[in-house]
């Protein structure tokens, strides 16, 4: 996962870039000389000044052998890592059209089984921390969880 | 005499000790739920503080405003993820002290340390409460100015393998708070026409994804095994809590000192304290190079000046209704509504009532001990899980917490992007500290700056011209270029040598 | 597995069951989103009519601050959730005024009007000690020394902003004669003043309350055409100038546009009652609020009424787009 610093910098300096720009498009705030786009301006300049200096110490120290964290020589480290993402923004699509319990218990299924607890472990705790879950939440402090088909009779 | 007698008296009544027990392990319980903060613990008592008499709906709102900012520190020791803002500071010092299998002394010390600061606080507050309110009144938006740019020298101190990256964080987490329209033109900046971006950059679900997504991603990709260590019981309490007292007795007061301070003022509070005590603690310490590692000299620093702030924010409040931070400014309403209006006359006239909240104040601090000894160890005993289980269940968590913000999924978005964002800045070995730290004051900082400069019409020379913002200013000059100039200094001397 | 037995027995019984009406309304929990945050006074409201809207309904009613964005996002989600009566918004004068800045497309017709339930008129208040006995020796100082008065209380373009702007044009004054100092609501608008920043503002009394108490701030004048009940004292506008320029906050409650007629019958009676229960009036004397009722089509009007003034003075001041 991690890319040489000088690839770092030079993202810093375009991110620098695109602020600076889109800074350069706001209104001032009329009759002042300070606005919206101050404080833009000012942290677009910071990170550019950042972005330069970690590629110049890129650089300087030469080519830069990829040190990769030990994990992620692991097999499977990268993809478990992609997955527990993708099961999060499962939940952000399943919870409105299945509400909390299902999308919960799902979701929470889905990681057990990607480390490797047993199937009939995983199923029935990630049904009992989902139940729990809503009532705790929607029960006790009411939060509105989104509702769907089973929710409606709790 | 009389009136302090009149006023513990009123407090020790069976009502109103039930209502401030109840509350207190209310509490506790929200504060230990990350993404619901301790302000939403009071709103969510507002509505039974109609139906309750006055001094039980004041105690309660004491008690569990207390408690629900000590217990932010438990999830964030054990998972972390600060369970409210104010415990951000300090989630990283504690949780790499759960790593080494001492979670519970963490915790313990978040517990007395947490109680200390209150009580002080406390007695700051009824010692000269009027007096230091007229001080706090006197801040206009010029010294918030200086006071937030001293915020930011934190990042300096807080420490970063390469300033750099330190450096980048900052102004990243900076560049956060620009989003949305809450600025002093009114006008919607990086929002991409959507009207969610509007609002800006929830700070909570951004610091639940910066510091406990970011670990679940790492943790689930190397298929969350055990750790090898085992967590080291606290034992007598009092045994350990009698060392680290004699030991780190003067990070304590500083500790309280500063967080009194910070609280008193309105337009900063808890959070910001944290900040400030625990760049303080690591730049005065003789051991600097064991903070971050698990060291506890920092915890109780700012774990005592978050609670400490929380009493500090009752002085203006009382004294002339002005909110010290977003909890009292429930409470003034509540005191209101119960016909206890808060300004100078409520000292004169109703000196009882006066001495009745600061009993409940030094009861609900006392409280404290017990009732966050129980809940250290319930909430040690989630450590025992296998991580296979609780990694999930903590991600869950997550995602609850990041939506309970603002009952939006929006908030599980910006959780998700964030997590994504910190894991990826952690490879890199970017520390996500200052970046937290810029959000805190990103928007303190832009406000003051330019509405001072409304005020002065353009001249940046009005930032000196108040006696206090000329002596903070001054200040912060000295703390930014006082690093420069000794290392200046020492890389001459190594030359000359 | 009783939960489940239960959830079972219930879907066939709903199977049977006529289709939702204002019959079986409401037969879950209702929520009801703030635009603003925990703890200031449009929350206080909304926290008080959902109590009091539960012990009538019978169901829970939820409080949801969706904060930020200066209102819009909040009132967006409101106008965006299904209009079936399970939820529902407080919303605010602001929605008179955000697209009339360009913020965004909703205006007041975009929901269904349920009931007025407060309003709070501005006030211009100073320093005790300013040397100013009368809101026109204020005026009289502010048209010789333009520029050199600065006002605050909210953030830019805010209501109070308005409420400035719009009561020097009424006085053919220039409104930029008093620059803006945006501030993050009335709080630190009115510690500014104290603490010397700015020297105008012009927030509601129920918000000065507590310096004017403390004999730190004084009101010169309520831009209202009746003086308050909470502090009589103050001449209004009119009698301290002579222009008839009114503007206060308001906040009534609203669903979502199209909601069923039978429902929204339902709820404008219930929150008739809550507007006239002991309670609420203890809570709007307490707290010093403003009260103001009418019912959703009066609301309606209400609402299109401040719409067009607003926008017009808006207009004048130069804070629309």
């Amino acid at each position: 996962m991690r890319v040489s610093d000088l690839i770092v910098g030079l993202l810093v300096l375009l991110g620098a870039a695109a602020l600076y720009s889109a800074a350069s498009t706001f209104p001032p705030i009329p009759g002042q000389q300070y606005g919206a786009d101050v404080f833009p301006t000012l942290t677009a300049a910071g990170l550019a000044a950042c972005g330069f200096i970690l590629c110049a110490g890129a650089v300087r120290a030469g080519p830069f052998p990829l040190a990769q964290a030990t994990w992620i020589r692991e097999p499977g480290a990268l993809p478990r890592a992609l997955a527990t993402i993708a099961l999060t923004a499962a939940y952000l699509v399943l919870a409105p059209l299945l509400g909390f319990i299902p999308a919960a218990s799902l979701v929470l299924a889905g990681l057990f089984l990607l480390v490797r607890v047993p199937l009939k472990v995983a199923v029935p705790v990630a049904l009992a921390t989902a139940l729990l879950t809503w009532w705790a939440f929607a029960h006790g402090l009411r939060v509105p969880l989104p509702r769907g088909f089973i929710e409606g009779y709790l | 005499m009389d009136a302090i007698e009149a006023g513990i008296a009123m407090v020790m009544r069976w009502d109103v000790i039930l209502t401030i027990l109840a509350a207190s392990a209310f509490g506790m319980v929200v504060g230990a739920i990350p993404g619901l903060t301790a302000t939403m613990a009071i709103a969510l008592l507002v509505p039974i503080t109609f139906f309750m008499e006055p001094l039980p709906a004041v105690g309660a709102m004491i008690a569990c405003s207390a408690m629900a900012i000590f217990a932010g520190d438990i999830p964030s020791t054990l998972m972390r993820m600060p369970g409210t803002p104010a415990s951000a500071a300090y989630t990283e010092e504690c949780y790499a002290m759960t790593r080494k299998g001492q979670a519970e002394v963490a915790l313990g010390a978040n517990v007395l340390f947490s109680a200390l600061g209150g009580l002080f606080g406390t007695f700051i507050l009824i010692l000269a409460a009027p007096l230091l309110a007229e001080v706090a009144l006197g801040f206009s938006s010029f010294e918030y100015f200086w006071l937030a740019l001293l915020g930011l020298a934190c990042a300096i101190f807080i420490g970063a393998g390469s300033p750099v990256k330190g450096l980048i964080s900052l102004l990243l987490g900076l560049f956060i708070a620009q989003v949305g329209i809450d600025n002093p033109g009114g006008l919607p900046r990086f929002t991409f026409g959507s009207t969610e971006l509007l609002g800006g950059i929830d700070f909570i679900p951004a610091m639940i994804g910066l510091f406990a997504m970011s670990e679940v991603i790492r943790t689930m990709a190397t298929g969350a095994r055990d750790w090898n260590v085992k967590q080291v019981s606290m034992g007598n309490p009092l045994k350990g809590w009698g060392t680290m007292f004699v030991k780190y007795w003067p990070q304590q007061i500083r500790g309280n000192l500063t967080g009194t301070a910070i609280g008193i003022l309105p337009g900063a509070g808890a959070d910001i304290a944290a900040w400030v005590s625990y760049a303080t603690s690591r730049k005065f310490s003789k051991q600097p190079e064991k903070f971050g590692t698990g060291h506890v000299e920092g915890i109780i620093e700012s774990t005592s000046s978050n609670n400490a702030a929380l009493a500090g924010a009752w002085v203006p409040a009382l004294v002339f209704g002005i909110p010290g931070d977003s909890i009292t400014a429930v409470v003034i309403g509540v005191l209101y509504l119960k016909g206890l209006n808060p300004g100078p006359m409520l000292f004169v006239n109703n000196p009882q009532t006066i001495y009745a909240v600061f009993t409940i104040f030094i009861l609900a601090n006392l409280l404290m001990i017990p009732l966050g000894l129980l809940a250290l160890k319930a909430g040690t005993a989630l450590l025992r899980f296998p991580r296979r289980i609780l990694i999930p269940i903590i991600l869950m968590f997550c995602i609850v917490g990041s939506y309970a913000v603002n009952n939006s999924p929006y908030g599980v978005v910006l959780m998700l992007v964030f997590g994504v964002l910190g894991f990826l800045m952690e490879e890199h070995e970017i520390p996500i500290a200052p970046c937290v730290l810029g959000i805190v004051l990103g928007k303190l900082l832009e406000e003051s700056f330019v509405t001072s400069m409304i005020k002065a019409d353009g001249d940046l020379l009005a930032f000196f011209e108040r006696p206090i913002s000329g002596t903070l200013g001054a200040l912060t000059i000295l703390v930014f270029v006082w690093p420069i100039w000794s290392s200046l200094r020492a890389r001459r001397q190594r030359r000359a040598a | 597995m009783r939960r489940l037995l239960a959830a079972g027995l219930a879907l066939a019984f709903s199977a049977l069951a006529a289709p939702a009406s204002a019959a079986g309304y409401p037969d879950r929990p209702i929520t009801m989103i703030v635009p603003w945050g925990a703890g200031g006074g449009t929350d206080a409201v909304a926290r008080i009519v959902a109590s009091l809207l539960e012990r009538d309904l019978g169901q829970p009613v939820a409080v949801v601050n969706r904060t930020g964005g200066q209102g819009v996002v909040g009132h967006q989600a409101i106008a965006d959730a299904t209009p079936d009566g399970y939820t529902l918004g407080l919303i605010t004068v602001e929605i008179a005024m955000m697209h009339w800045a360009g913020l965004t497309p909703l205006t007041p017709a975009s929901y269904t009007p349920l009931a007025l339930m407060n309003e709070d008129p501005a006030g211009v208040q100073v320093r005790t000690d300013a040397p100013y006995k009368t809101a026109q020796e204020l005026l009289d100082d502010i048209k010789k020394n333009p520029g050199k008065f600065k006002a605050s209380g909210t953030g830019q373009g805010g209501i109070w902003h308005l409420a400035l702007a719009g009561m020097l044009s009424s006085l053919k004054m220039d409104p930029a004669s008093v620059p803006w100092v945006p501030s993050n609501g009335a709080a630190p608008g009115l510690q500014d003043l104290v603490a010397g920043g700015v020297q105008v503002v012009t927030c509601s009394l129920p918000e000065a309350r507590s310096l004017i108490d403390a004999g730190r701030v004084k009101s010169l004048a309520i831009m209202s055409p009746e003086r308050s009940k909470l502090m009589p004292n103050i001449p209004t506008l009119k009698e301290a100038t002579g222009s008839d320029w009114a503007i206060g906050a308001w906040r009534g409650v609203a669903a979502p546009k199209g909601l069923p007629a039978d429902v929204s019958t339902k709820l404008q009676a219930a929150l008739k009652k809550v507007y006239e229960s002991k309670e609420y009036q203890d809570f709007l004397s307490g707290r010093g609020f403003g009260g103001k009722y009418a019912d959703g089509p009066g609301f309606g009007a209400f609402m299109a009424a401040a719409d067009a003034s607003l926008g017009k003075v808006m207009k004048e001041v130069g804070l629309a787009k």
